[in-house]
This record gives structure tokens, C-alpha cells and sequence, in this order.
């Protein structure tokens, strides 16, 4: 992994995370309710 | 094969807007992060949370009520948090999608001509320059003002007289947001007498945030900075400029040493 990648990620790590697990929440609770 | 295509097609766009999703719950985060709206959010998700659960354990009264509160909340936000919906969606608009802001060496040269000149006069100064924790509630004791960073501006700002002048500049993502804002007392003791209040509030923002703090003295007309709760003195104009550098646009904590001297 490149230095540059690595600050990236450090930078608002936590931030980042609870980020990602929103969008991949919100994309499986749409996805659930359109299709089942 | 065309399913193999179909296959990695959806793929690909689970991971767009998921992406997509992500850069929104992002900039929605770091916009909040630091500003009353994290309590408000706070109890929001609290709220959510109790809805969900008592969904999940057919709690029929507690979900039909939190249910109606959660709908009555939506509208109370919108409400309660009108000017900061209004500020995020005029960025959105304004800033990150149509319009490509100055370069940083170019910000950095206006702060040095405008610090340098301001020295040079003797006009006293000091100027914050945001980096990981947000100034927000210090923007908010000054007057919001979201100009494009440039020496005159800088200058005009702390020219004796003008309404603005008392107080400090507030730099945050390569724009001046700030002006004639408050900023936090340090209470060293170590700190010499023949320090001002400006130099006092300097260190004290530097102390409580990251923020790159300048400061021209009124009486002598040398430049200082704070950082971390430490202040360089009478500093050369390659030094400042280097610092500078590091601090404008990047907001990286790693890009910015400490200063080793400390000159109190």
C-alpha cells in the first residue's frame, strides 16, 4: 500500500468506517425492499 | 459469457452506488463533525435505534409511537437546521462540482503578501488556518463571510477601524470564512507578560484545536505561530511560507510539524 494511501485512510479513519457501513446499510435495506 | 458480463455489470454498479452513498454519508459527517448538529444527530440515531429494535421484538405501541416521533423529528431537523442545510447544498452547488478553487501556492502567496504587508505596517493580525478539528463554533462567534483568500482582503480585514478588524480570520479549505471571531484565552502560565491578548488567544486556539495560528505583532511587527500549544517567534519568511504550505488545503495533521522552538 503506498504511503499516500495510507494517510488517506488514517486521516478521519473512524469517519471513513461509519461512512461505509451507512452506504452499505442503506444499500441493502433499498435493495431489500425493492426486491423482496 | 453474457452472464459472466451481466454478473460483473452488477457488480460494478452495487459498488458505484455504494461509492456514491458513501462520498454523501462522508461529506454529510465531516460537514456536522464538530458543530451542535452531532448532538441533534446523536439523539436522532438514538432515536432510529429504539424504532428498529422495537420493530424487531414486535413492539407494536413503541414502534407505532417512535414511528410518529421519528416522522415529527424529519420535519423539526429541516427546520431547526434550515441556514446549515442551505450553506451544504450552496457548497455542493457552488464549490465542489462547478467551480475549481484557487491553487493552493496560489492561497499561500496571498497569505504571505497580506501577513508580510500587515507586518511590514504594523498592523496587528492573527489568522487561523483550519486543518483536522473543525473551527466551526468559532466561525460562528465572528462574521461568516466565505471570501476567495487574498492579500488585500487580508489586509482590509485587520485595518484599525473597520468593524471587522477585532478579532481573527478564519481560513478553512483554501477560503477565507470567517472574520473578527473570537478565539479561546490560553491560561499558561509560562506565557510572557509582554505577550498580548492577541498572542494569548493564538496559543489558547492552538492549544484546544490543530489549527495553524499567525500572528503579527501590533507593537513590533514580527510574525509568530501557534501550534499544538507552542509558539515560534520571529519567523523567516521561507519558514512561514513552508509551514503555510503544509497547513492550506491539504487539512493533513501529519503535514505540519511542531515547532521546535519555543519561544514564550
Amino acid at each position: 500500500m503506498s504511503p499516500r494511501l495510507q494517510d488517506w485512510l488514517r486521516r478521519r479513519f473512524w469517519i471513513k468506517l461509519i461512512a461505509l457501513a451507512l452506504a452499505i446499510g442503506t444499500w441493502i435495506a433499498v435493495r431489500k425492499s425493492l426486491y423482496f | 459469457m453474457t452472464n459472466l458480463f451481466s454478473h460483473l455489470l452488477d457488480f460494478v454498479r452495487a459498488a458505484l452506488e455504494i461509492g456514491i452513498l458513501w462520498t454523501f454519508y462522508y461529506w454529510v459527517l465531516v460537514f456536522v463533525q464538530g458543530t451542535v448538529a452531532v448532538q441533534v444527530l446523536r439523539g436522532v440515531v438514538v432515536l432510529v435505534l429504539i424504532f428498529l429494535v422495537s420493530g424487531l421484538l414486535h413492539l407494536e405501541v413503541l414502534s407505532w409511537l417512535f414511528g410518529r416521533i421519528i416522522t415529527v423529528v424529519a420535519v423539526a431537523f429541516v427546520v431547526i437546521f434550515q441556514p446549515e442545510l442551505r450553506r451544504a447544498l450552496a457548497r455542493i452547488g457552488g464549490e465542489t462540482l462547478f467551480r475549481l478553487g484557487p491553487r493552493r501556492e496560489e492561497i499561500v502567496e496571498e497569505i504571505m503578501k497580506g501577513i508580510l504587508a500587515l507586518a511590514r505596517r504594523r498592523i496587528g493580525a492573527i489568522v487561523a488556518i483550519e486543518r483536522q478539528t473543525s473551527l466551526h463554533s468559532y466561525v460562528e462567534s465572528g462574521v461568516a463571510m466565505d471570501a476567495v483568500v487574498s492579500s488585500e482582503l487580508l489586509q482590509t480585514l485587520f485595518m484599525s477601524g473597520t468593524p471587522l478588524h477585532d478579532g481573527g480570520v478564519i481560513i478553512c479549505q483554501g477560503r477565507l470564512v470567517a472574520s473578527a471571531c473570537l478565539f479561546p484565552l490560553s491560561e499558561n502560565p509560562t506565557l510572557s507578560k509582554t505577550m498580548g491578548t492577541r498572542h494569548r488567544a493564538a496559543l489558547g486556539l492552538s492549544e484546544e484545536t490543530d489549527a495553524v495560528v499567525i500572528v503579527v505583532s501590533e507593537e513590533t511587527g514580527l510574525i509568530s505561530l501557534a501550534v499544538n500549544g507552542q509558539f515560534e517567534r520571529d519567523l523567516e519568511k521561507e519558514q512561514l511560507e513552508d509551514i503555510l504550505y503544509k497547513a492550506v488545503g491539504a487539512r493533513s495533521s501529519a503535514a505540519v510539524a511542531s515547532p521546535s522552538v519555543t519561544s514564550t
